[in-house]
């Protein structure tokens, strides 16, 4: 993989581990992420090494960047830093180029109950997003169970 | 250049939770 860009260089030096493996080295790890396609790029919580976000095939940067927020938004969530998680699910959320925005609305909704505990006030502004933006989607549909 | 760890899982796995800062993952075919 070449990335010769130096924003991906900076962001992934300074913000992540990254790490390469030749996956026929590592099936268990392969097995693990449930990995089928190649190239597999995936963000790791280190904490209990689950996978916060996985993608199949090359990535251009602007779309690298933002599996990488989304999959740090999902390790900040599990991670209790709600506060940045909420940023970095924002961030994905109202990029209009991003493809993960509406999933990105979802869970900045499920991040919000899990600090607050009170369910309606936390999904509602961001799934209400969701019904606004991608009226016919499988998410609107899901969220519309949960605004109800 | 990117500072990648090459096929290290367990080091890059200690770096991150050194550093606490996420894995990113890259899994690829036989170069």
């Amino acid at each position: 993989m070449t990335y010769p860009q130096p924003e991906v260089i900076r962001t992934l030096n300074e913000q992540y581990v990254p790490c390469k493996l030749e996956s026929a080295k590592h099936p268990e790890i392969a097995r693990r992420l449930n990995v089928r396609w190649l190239p597999a790029i995936a963000v790791i919580d280190p904490a209990d090494e689950r996978p916060a976000s996985l993608s199949f095939g090359f990535l251009p940067p602007q779309d690298l960047f933002q599996e990488l927020a989304f999959g740090s938004a999902v390790t900040a969530m599990a991670q209790k830093r709600y506060d940045d998680a909420h940023a970095l699910f924002q961030k994905v959320a109202e990029d209009p180029a991003a493809d993960r925005a509406p999933e990105a609305y979802y869970w900045w909704g499920v991040s919000r109950y899990r600090q607050s505990k009170d369910f309606k006030a936390s999904v509602t502004p961001t799934w209400g997003k969701i019904v606004e933006r991608w009226p016919g989607s499988q998410w609107a549909r899901k969220v519309g169970f949960g605004l109800r | 250049m990117i500072e990648w760890i090459e096929d290290d899982y367990p080091r890059a796995l200690q770096r991150a939770r050194e550093t606490s800062r996420p894995m990113m993952l890259w899994l690829h075919s036989p170069t």
